[in-house]
């Protein structure tokens, strides 16, 4: 559709007798309980868990050498030549990596996206006919100027959203430009990862999809974090859910939830956090924190958010319909363990 | 289970509403109005046969969205329509949008510019700014946790902003738009 309604745009249409018919037809049908249709691949889905290390690994092909010529902007690499890593073959590509979660699929033959999830960061892959190509170029020329840099064996443009933001746009090939997106991590770390990046055909897009959705499910859904921090309070166990996020449950439901946020250097200027004034400064994790709290759609939440515990990453943990002394207490007991034990700890968590 | 008249009015409360929204929310995510009718059809069904599982008040509204995201994931994925229902509502609704008026249609450059934002960026955005929703009812929706939904969606706003230049939309909100009934965020 080419306009997108509004909601009263909605409420204004004609609809009546459709509506009411509509109506009707349901209630004759048996109330029967049946289940819920299920989250499962459509053309832009977002997967139970996906990408597995020990599955993703047997795909990898190498192709690291873009690490060495990282910081060399504005170099012109030009094509693939003789000797040059194995790429692969084809027209778009997938990151074949141990720790990267693919997280959601849209595999359209001509404008698809392919995006994958490692903790905060994220990498986003998309391929769209090469008529676009000049047009995206123009708009990311508005974020700043280009450099060059090496994608898959050819000269592409880079531009940099932020210092842990970067987006990079290939030349055409065979019918379709590919433009690759990092969040959340450094220039010479997205670059890194461009060399893990493989090229493929339509049937080798299918199989890196098919074979990541076909690993165990201890595999799916296990995520290190940045940090290994378990909460070790009485009564608190680790959840995983279908996206790999770990949470914690507590007596009587309470729920806490963890989210590494990057690019972050001190919690008290992040964004969320500017408008409102009741905050309190304690220590978590021997680092200096930022305690908040505050009510939404009939919630009371409250949150601390510590300085950075690795780089410019910090840990907010967030918990709705707990008191203030209760919260406090479990998120001091927050620890540091070893990555052995995180690891044993929420696996056993897995289904 | 209620006994059936109890059940029936609980549900034709429901319908009531909530049919523009779920509507609503179908036809921004469909290129045929027949096919938002479908799933509209399809999630009212689910509804219908699920009723003890709607939670009561405001978690209504999210729970049919959830309903309605994983429909669309069908119909999309090819499973053809679950049930032979709202013909008429399929014909209406084809007639009525083919005589929308510009004023009733969200901005162009806002949904063209959220286009050229990742899938992820560009859901949590649709379900933000079109369907009105906190980040806490995303959460509901996409079966995540907030936490995960607050900064994902504090960056997807970013990003949005950056493509629009010097016309951002505001915080929740579509400037110049006449909905009425988008809320805001919660004080944080």
């Amino acid at each position: 559709m080419n306009r997108t309604i509004t909601d009263a745009g909605v409420a204004g249409l004609a609809l009546h007798e459709g509506r009411a018919e509509l109506l009707e037809e349901i209630m004759t049908l048996a109330p029967v309980e049946t289940p819920d249709p299920a989250t499962v691949p459509r053309r832009r889905r977002v997967l139970p868990v996906l990408a597995a290390a020990a599955a993703v690994a047997a795909m990898v092909a190498g192709a690291a050498w873009l690490g060495v010529q990282r910081d060399e902007p504005g170099r012109d690499l030009g094509p693939a030549t003789a000797g040059s890593p194995d790429h692969g073959t084809g027209d778009r590509a997938v990151l074949a990596l141990p720790g990267w979660l693919l997280d959601n699929v849209d595999d359209a033959k001509q404008d698809g996206e392919l995006s994958y999830r490692k903790g905060d960061q994220e990498l986003d892959v998309h391929w769209r006919p090469a008529d676009q190509y000049d047009g995206y170029v123009a708009d990311r020329d508005d974020i700043g100027p280009s450099v060059e840099v090496d994608l898959l064996g050819r000269a592409s443009l880079m531009w940099a959203y932020g210092k842990r933001d970067h987006t990079v746009i290939r030349p055409v090939e065979k019918g379709l430009t590919l433009e690759v997106r990092g969040t959340g991590m450094s220039r010479a770390a997205f670059l890194d990862l461009l060399g893990d990046l493989r090229l493929v055909d339509e049937a080798g897009l299918a199989e890196h999809v098919r074979v990541t959705e076909r690993v165990s499910p201890e595999d799916r859904v296990y995520q290190a974090p940045p940090v290994p921090v378990l909460i070790t309070a009485d009564g608190w166990q680790p959840q995983v859910d279908d996206d790999g996020g770990v949470w914690w449950r507590g007596p009587d439901g309470a729920r806490l939830s963890p989210a590494w946020i990057g690019g972050v250097d001190d919690p008290f200027t992040y964004d969320r956090y500017l408008d409102n004034t009741n905050r309190e400064e304690i220590r978590i994790l021997g680092k200096r924190t930022l305690l908040t709290d505050w009510k939404e759609g009939g919630e009371h939440y409250r949150v601390v958010a510590t300085s950075p515990l690795v780089g410019d990453t910090i840990l907010v943990l967030e918990a709705a319909g707990m008191g203030r002394a209760a919260f406090l207490d479990v998120v001091r007991s927050a620890a540091v363990v070893p990555d052995g034990e995180y690891e044993r700890v929420v696996r056993a968590a897995i289904d | 289970m209620r006994d059936i008249p109890a059940r029936e009015d609980d549900f034709r409360r429901l319908y009531a509403a909530h049919f523009d929204a779920v509507l609503g929310f179908a036809l921004r995510r469909t290129d045929r109005p027949e096919d938002a009718a479908d799933v509209t059809s399809d999630t009212f069904l689910v509804a219908w046969r699920r009723l003890a599982h709607v939670p009561p008040g405001d978690g209504a509204r999210p729970w049919l969205y959830g309903v309605a995201r994983r429909t669309l994931a069908n119909h999309r994925r090819g499973d053809g329509r679950r049930a032979a229902l709202g013909e008429r509502l399929r014909l209406q609704l084809t007639h009525a949008m083919a005589d929308l008026a510009d004023e009733v249609v969200h901005r162009a450059d806002v949904t063209a510019a959220m286009k050229r934002l990742s899938a992820r960026d560009e859901e949590v955005l649709q379900l933000h700014l079109w369907e009105g929703l906190e980040p806490r009812e995303i959460a509901e929706v996409l079966g995540i946790p907030a936490a995960v939904v607050r900064p994902r969606l504090s960056r997807a706003r970013s990003r949005l902003r950056a493509l629009l230049g010097n016309d951002p939309p505001a915080a929740g909100h579509l400037p110049a738009e006449p909905v009425t009934a988008i809320r805001k965020e919660g004080h944080r």
